[in-house]
């Protein structure tokens, strides 16, 4: 069944929108922005649409049943509307959704809509409550880089990486960030490694240069789904959806350690190490009959620098164990095997609330058309990863360039 | 699980009383935690019971807060010898903690006020006493 949906539908269209110091952005307005960007760009008009999806409320609006506030604000009136929660990794599972919706008929073009403000104008203390368990970790009062930590350190414990290995990956992303010029950290120039290690500790290994910068202003990322046939008709530039996968395994950081039995794709259970990019992944390929090797770029979630060798293992960029030495060996960085997180990712362009798997989506979409605004990369197949929660919600999702006469993908 | 489970009730009411609770599900054999009606794994709630724990356990991982205002906070995952994990903290003033040490639950006022679990390495006295713990967020 999951075969038969990879490469039916499209992406049409797309549109971005940042906030700046004049106009630093409210979710609606700069949601709005994008919307009027992709269907611009896609060519359609506003009564073309109807369906809209967002994902989680954001956390610079936290309305709940924000897709509906915001539909009612652009006095659309989809006829398939929802949220999709996944934390903040629905901004990419909802492609999956929005493919499945126009293929069957449910509606003929929706838009996939994500918007927040810069996490930097955000009172730190209010967000950590959001993913906390309210009865066993909020009366500790663990900041949110705690779980990470914890996470991180039972990594380094188990494998023997190293925080040298974490600095590398910050400087990995920094390759990218430097010539990005929306990047959150483009002003910290080329970091070294000993840079990294000397920042500022945050919790446990992690230093401050090893978490996301959180932006100063919000980002918001639109793109505007329908079948790949319709898309052909409007676009010289579809993406066609090939594979889209999710998993989700715990709300609460507490939950996750209380997981038990048979999850096959994470080994010895609990785990802090394995997280489940692995079977959103693995759903993803076999969906879209391709396999890491045919991935030119991937755009991943890495909200702390430990997060970027795992994702690589679990999702077959290298082998398991591999990913400290893959990034270390120059692979993810510009003219390297696998590009990766060519906008710097969230460690370098940064994080605006929960629009941050947007922006991950819209970088390979970027790519993909040959409309980076960073460094380019000549390819037309990749991935993105997205993640939310505490470790808890992992979704992927595969895209294709083939123009407006390409061919078919292989089936 | 609602915060305002009786389950829930029962656990922060023996917490204060100096008591850690777990439940225990027959049907699987296995502890439950968080406390609730019916087991999560087989969804039994006849099998289900609740236990005291012996509030030993050893150290999963652990990561430090810098408080702004002295010395760090430690964050602790500690697995209980009942089979089931925790979050909590390093009891005051235990700095050196490692993974797999063997700690020891002790009862102390936590940053919202109410008392519940922190835990230091066994075999020592407690380095602070009952001290409150004025835990500060990042």
């Amino acid at each position: 069944m999951s075969q038969r949906i990879g490469g039916l539908a499209a992406i049409a269209g797309f549109g971005d929108a940042y906030g700046s110091a004049d106009d630093p952005g409210e979710p609606l307005d700069l949601a709005t922005s994008a919307i009027r960007r992709a269907v611009a760009d896609a060519g359609i008009s506003k009564s073309d649409v109807d369906g809209l999806l967002t994902s989680r409320e954001p956390l610079g609006d936290r309305r709940p049943q924000w897709q509906n506030i915001l539909a009612a604000y652009l006095k659309l009136y989809p006829r398939y509307s929802t949220q999709a929660m996944h934390h903040a990794a629905g901004a990419i599972t909802m492609l999956g959704m929005a493919a499945t919706a126009v293929v069957t008929g449910q509606a003929d073009t929706v838009i996939c809509v994500q918007a927040d403000t810069g996490l930097a104008q955000m009172d730190p203390a209010a967000i950590p409550d959001l993913d906390s368990d309210p009865s066993f970790e909020v009366p500790y009062r663990p900041g949110i880089a705690v779980y990470w930590a914890l996470q991180c350190r039972r990594y380094m414990h188990e494998r023997g990486v190293t925080e040298e290995d974490f600095a590398r990956v910050v400087t990995a992303h920094q390759a990218w960030a430097v010539a990005h010029p929306l990047a959150a950290r483009r002003g910290h120039g080329g970091l070294t490694e000993a840079d990294v290690l000397r920042s500022r500790r945050v919790s446990g290994p992690l230093r401050s240069l090893m978490c996301s910068a959180w932006r100063q202003y919000g980002t918001a990322g639109a793109l505007v789904v329908t079948t790949t046939e319709r898309a052909r008709d409007l676009t010289e530039n579809p993406l066609l959806i090939r594979g889209f996968g999710q998993a989700a395994f715990n709300e609460y950081f507490g939950d996750r350690m209380g997981m038990r039995g048979t999850h096959p794709d994470l080994g010895e259970l609990p785990t802090l190490v394995r997280m489940g990019a692995v079977t959103a992944g693995r759903h993803a390929f076999a969906m879209a009959d391709l396999g890491p090797r045919d991935m030119g770029i991937a755009e991943l979630a890495v909200p702390f620098a430990h997060v970027l060798p795992l994702v690589l293992e679990e999702l077959g960029f290298c082998a398991a164990s591999e990913g400290p030495a893959f990034v270390r060996a120059g692979h993810t960085e510009p003219g390297g095997r696998l590009p990766v997180n060519t906008n710097g990712g969230w460690l370098g362009f940064g994080q605006a609330g929960l629009s941050c798997n947007m922006d991950t989506v819209v970088e390979l979409v970027r790519q993909l058309r040959g409309e980076a605004i960073g460094l380019p990369v000549r390819c037309d197949t990749g991935l993105a990863y997205g993640v939310g929660g505490e470790l808890g919600c992992h979704a992927v999702a595969i895209l294709q360039a083939v123009g407006r006469s390409g061919t078919e993908p292989a089936s | 699980v609602s915060t305002r489970s009786a389950a829930i009730a029962r656990y922060w009411a023996a917490a204060a009383d100096g008591e850690l609770h777990y439940e225990w599900c027959e049907e699987c054999g296995l502890a439950v935690f968080p406390p609730r009606a019916s087991c999560p794994y087989c969804w039994s709630a006849a099998g289900l019971s609740e236990r005291v724990s012996a509030g030993l356990g050893t150290v999963y991982s652990h990561a430090e807060q810098p408080s702004g205002t002295g010395a760090d906070e430690v964050f602790l995952l500690v697995e209980l010898d009942e089979g089931y994990f925790l979050f909590t903290k390093a009891a005051s003033g235990w700095s050196d903690v490692t993974i797999g040490a063997r700690v020891t639950a002790r009862f102390v006022p936590l940053a919202d006020g109410r008392t519940g679990p922190v835990f230091g390495p066994v075999g020592e006295p407690d380095p602070a006493g009952r001290a409150e713990d004025t835990g500060s967020r990042r």
